[in-house]
């Protein structure tokens, strides 16, 4: 099955952005991301079971006016089961704020040009299309934060002591922005 | 110029791995932990240590240790017994 045209929204050399359905719910692994300990050993999820209403739910509050949230799609391959999803959440039009949030299945995440051109893509619409002045977000790993720290610029805001209470531990979140004259965007 | 046991050993401590499970010809698939994180980790500890900054197009572009040897030889880094 090739990819509707009709729901690409944002389109990079590796990777398309595109509009969430239903159809995703029930032909991709997304459903399964937020049941997957291992998977989200450094995120906010799997707290609570997640399941096809649940997941209705997330679909319906993909797209309002403080959240855009987008599945993503790798034009290499030939069907059109969504890899990942990336969202731009809490967009304040006021402040020009708005934090981005990430989360691609393992064999996505090895494919570093997938990784970053999702990140570039919504970080071009967020300052160029919404106006957005900050794009802010934050992460339990240091990695996560000199990677896009080395690719797009991202400055550390500082640290939020015993933040998210996971795997039996509190730890500490890594609070980052970008600022659309200070973010750069990689050649990919 | 620098050798390429050096090189094993930047790749495994960003990765932190062990050297011993880097080799020469391992490809990035084979190689634990080194997903687009670590990728950007290898990237980042290379420059540390070489005072270089990599092109974004070189940043993505290789898949394992000798492909990473012949773009730090663009920068002038010889690498002994590659």
């Amino acid at each position: 099955m090739g990819i509707d045209s009709r729901m690409s929204f944002l389109i990079g050399k590796h990777v398309i952005l595109k509009v969430l359905e239903e159809s995703d719910i029930n032909e991709s692994q997304w459903l399964g991301w937020f049941n997957d300990a291992e998977r989200c050993t450094f995120n906010q999820h799997h707290y609570w079971p997640n399941n096809y209403e649940a997941q209705k739910q997330i679909l319906q509050n993909a797209v309002s006016a403080t959240k855009i949230q987008l599945g993503i799609l790798d034009i290499q391959k030939d069907d059109s089961n969504i890899c990942g999803v990336i969202s731009l959440s809490n967009i304040n039009l006021i402040h020009g704020s708005a934090e981005i949030g990430i989360m691609m299945d393992s064999e996505t995440s090895k494919k570093p040009e997938l990784f970053y051109e999702s990140w570039k893509l919504i970080l071009i619409h967020g300052f160029q299309e919404l106006r957005l002045h900050k794009i802010y977000g934050g992460a339990m790993r240091e990695e996560i934060y000199y990677s896009i720290e080395r690719i797009f610029n991202f400055e550390k805001e500082g640290l939020l002591k015993e933040e998210v209470f996971k795997n039996g531990k509190y730890k500490d979140v890594i609070r980052f922005a970008v600022f659309a004259d200070t973010v750069k965007y990689p050649e990919l | 110029m620098t050798s390429f046991s050096e090189i094993q050993e930047l790749i495994a401590r960003a990765l932190i791995l062990d050297r011993e499970e880097i080799t020469r010809t391992s490809k990035k698939s084979e190689i634990p932990n080194w997903d687009s994180l670590g990728q950007i980790s290898i990237v980042t500890t290379i420059e540390s240590r070489f005072k270089i900054e990599m092109a974004d197009t070189e940043v993505f572009s290789f898949s394992s240790p000798e492909e990473l040897c012949a773009i730090l030889e663009k920068y002038g880094i010889v690498i002994e017994n590659r």
